[in-house]
């Protein structure tokens, strides 16, 4: 609710504000509280992107878990370890590919997030560790290979969720 | 948080998505016929203690790098400045450089130089200052070139990126492919070494910035398809007025990008076989939804499963590796293939890529080149498309560190059986050479890695005059122009005359090329020779396009040490079949064609 209210603060505020920065009708109380609205709705706006990566986290690494419970089931095992690897793959890479483009736009509109201690890349929740990790757990998956038994697969299901667990924790 | 919760947030979602999507509110002049001297070459040559070759082991001289190379551009007759935007360059587009190719145009048995050009730029006034050409040069024999651009018809004078040749309409003769910033060429070759340009009659020209390219084909049916990398989406006014306002390493104003710019879409374009290609990119599975900067491209069977698949270096962005199903269905699994990243899950700034099996295993490796202040990448080939990296065995954060690095290739110098490897180097930002704090050059030296038993070593500061030339180099291409069974370098520098470095490593090692030739009598794309001469079998690829943004020639080389006797030839040809030789005369040339 508090979103919502925020959303139509800001279309009152983005209605006064002028494109090339004069001032605008009305008081400079007026602006100031306008501004005051703005910020209110800056903080949930990055709220909100934090919580909708994770939720697309959290997407692909429920999807891979369907395709290694399918895999386990016996038939077309490789190509249901390959898809789960795929989805691992973007679990590590925070979205597809199409998210990828999404994030180089923010890039350019100086929209960043956290910065790796190690990479000094931008990141939302998994970081290069983390990032490490997951792949490798991609590519693991993968080299189970056709004839992988389902205790295989199954101990890679647990080590998938340990992962996701440990990437999407608050830090 | 569950899969269900993370949805429900959807409904809170719409009013501030409503307000934030509310807010949102060019003829050919070169006329020479004749080659004709040209000024001896006047770039800095970095001063490093030199052993004349004569001076030196002929014994070891396979076994330790003793590599040899010599300039020999200016005596060849190579006169064309390659031209890439102003000097200061202020856009990304400015930076890139161009491509080179050997191929035989006139069918004459000499390998042949097409160079690609670009234009030069004065960055104060923003305006174009002049619009280079692209070069053919006919080899006449002893070491020498002719321009015979304007005859050929070769000459377009648009901002020229990348060339790739192959015969794509199977009239058996070879033809070019040249990207561009704006639209793309396709010179037809009519068989009597002249062109006609058919891009847009081919569909093929494709408009925007086009990068590396490949012939290959995709799904078996004997024709050849393509493949476009794209970099970036921009105007020819962003280009002319662009700013520097990146700071590089918080001491100098640079040019901005690519991060921050809008990726371009690779294209793949299926060949309708009547001498024309459809846009089939979405429907083969390679929809670049990332909008990756992609600069290079390599199509090889890297799973030698007799289908091709696709690589390709993306600059500040995960790589592609394209899958094929055998039937021209494509997969991108470059992220769980562990070809995609580093080791420890980092994208690099991709520029070049190429492949062969540095280890003998029988499976072709992957190396790919990237931005200063980060490694170039070698992936091992586990087998079944994955890999890994294995850059830190390998030490190339030690060899390849400090560089910015473009056209790259594995090419055996000294014969001695195992392909060594060249890197290219140069700087995109000229303002580094103003900071000497940031220890950084704009030109720089290639660098030549030698490998001794899988293993790769340093030798580029022993390697001749010709390794101490600093320049900002991009395009590669390897080939022997004066058939002496030493593998030459033809060198795409920046605002300047190409290289031709010769290779006169005192080697007395035994070679043999291959050169395949399918059932048209054109150059077997994606043939694979599988060649065994004293135990050690040793595997190459014929291929369009590879290195950066560049062509290699197609006859396959092969060093054979001290042995002379060839044991097995194995020919896998792109259809399937395979066919075996078993006795060959060394060094010499021997021709295949597809049964």
């Amino acid at each position: 609710m508090k979103m919502v209210l925020s959303s139509l603060m800001i279309s009152g505020v983005l209605l006064l504000a002028d494109p090339a920065g004069k001032p605008i009708a009305g008081s400079l109380d007026a602006a100031v509280e306008s501004y005051e609205h703005l910020s209110i709705v800056l903080v949930e706006v990055r709220k909100t992107e934090d919580l909708l990566v994770k939720s697309i986290i959290a997407h692909h690494h429920q999807a891979a878990q369907e395709h290694l419970k399918a895999a386990q089931g016996g038939r077309d095992v490789l190509k249901h370890l390959e898809a789960a690897a795929t989805e691992v793959t973007h679990m590590a890479n925070e979205g597809d590919k199409r998210v990828l483009a999404i994030r180089q736009r923010l890039a350019k509109a100086g929209s960043t997030h956290k910065t790796d201690k190690e990479t000094k890349d931008d990141y939302p929740w998994i970081d290069s560790r983390e990032k490490k990790d997951v792949l490798a757990a991609a590519k693991s998956i993968v080299q189970l290979g056709e004839k992988a038994t389902a205790d295989q697969v199954a101990a890679a299901a647990k080590s998938l969720e340990t992962l996701y667990q440990k990437a999407v924790a608050p830090e | 948080m569950s899969l269900t919760r993370a949805f429900k947030m959807r409904s809170s979602w719409s009013p501030l998505l409503i307000v934030v999507l509310w807010t949102s509110g060019c003829n050919p002049m070169s006329t020479a016929s004749t080659a004709k001297p040209v000024e001896p070459d006047s770039r800095a040559v970095i001063q490093v203690p030199q052993t004349s070759p004569q001076n030196r082991n002929p014994a070891a001289s396979t076994s330790d790098g003793g590599a040899w190379f010599v300039n020999v551009a200016g005596e060849a007759g190579l006169a064309t400045v390659l031209h890439c935007g102003g000097t200061e360059k202020n856009h990304i587009l400015e930076s890139v450089g161009s491509g080179c190719a050997w191929i035989d145009f006139d069918e004459d048995g000499l390998l042949d130089i097409f160079l690609v050009n670009a234009w030069a730029l004065d960055n104060s006034q923003h305006r174009v200052s002049e619009k280079g050409r692209n070069a053919l040069y006919r080899n006449v024999g002893n070491g020498r070139f002719e321009d015979v651009t304007a005859l050929a018809g070769v000459g377009g004078d648009d901002w020229g990126c990348g060339v790739c040749a192959a015969d794509f309409d199977n009239d058996g003769h070879v033809d070019l492919y040249v990207t561009s910033f704006g639209s793309n060429r396709l010179y037809r070759s009519r068989g009597n070494g002249t062109f006609e340009e058919i891009a847009e009659r081919a569909g093929v020209d494709t408009p925007g910035w086009s990068a590396g390219a490949t012939f290959f084909d995709a799904d078996g049916d004997g024709w050849l398809d393509l493949y476009v990398v794209k970099y970036i989406e921009c105007t020819f006014d962003d280009v002319l007025h662009a700013e520097r306002t990146t700071d590089w390493q918080d001491t100098v104003k640079v040019m901005a990008g690519p991060f921050g710019l809008r990726g371009g879409k690779d294209r793949f374009f299926h060949n309708n076989r009547d001498g024309t290609f459809a846009d089939m990119t979405d429907q083969v599975g390679m929809t670049d939804t990332a909008e990756s900067y992609g600069l290079g491209v390599i199509a090889s069977d890297l799973d030698n499963d007799g289908d091709v698949d696709v690589y390709v270096a993306n600059d500040s962005n995960p790589n592609f590796l394209y899958r094929n199903d055998g039937h021209g269905m494509f997969m991108e699994i470059g992220g769980f293939s562990g070809s995609s990243v580093t080791a420890d899950g980092r994208t690099q700034g991709s520029m070049g890529v190429d492949a062969a099996d540095f280890d003998g295993d029988g499976l072709q490796g992957i190396f790919v080149t990237n931005f200063a202040q980060d490694f170039c990448t070698l992936y091992n080939n586990d087998g079944q498309l994955l890999f890994t990296d294995i850059s830190a065995p390998q030490r190339m954060r030690e060899f390849t560190y400090a560089q910015l690095s473009w056209g790259c290739a594995f090419f055996d110098y000294d014969l001695d059986t195992r392909v060594d490897l060249v890197i290219l180097n140069g700087h995109i930002y000229p303002q580094v050479e103003a900071c000497p704090s940031l220890q950084e050059s704009y030109k720089q030296l290639p660098t030549l890695l030698h490998n001794v038993g899988g293993k790769f070593q340093e030798v580029s500061r022993q390697s001749g005059p010709g390794m101490q030339m600093a320049e900002s180099m991009r395009g590669l291409a390897v080939g022997d122009f004066n058939d002496d069974g030493k593998p030459d370098l033809l060198i795409a520098a920046m605002d300047a005359r190409p290289l031709l470095l010769r290779n006169d490593t005192p080697s007395h090692g035994h070679w043999v090329k291959i050169r395949l030739l399918n059932r048209h009598g054109s150059p077997a794309i994606n043939a694979i020779a599988r060649l065994t001469s004293g135990g050690i079998t040793q595997l190459r690829e014929v291929r369009s396009g590879s290195t950066y943004c560049s062509q290699n020639s197609f006859d396959l080389h092969f060093g054979l040490g001290s042995d002379s006797e060839i044991q097995n030839l194995e020919i896998r040809w792109a259809g399937g079949k395979t066919t075996v030789e078993r006795v060959l005369t060394v060094d010499r040339t021997h021709t295949f064609r597809e049964p």
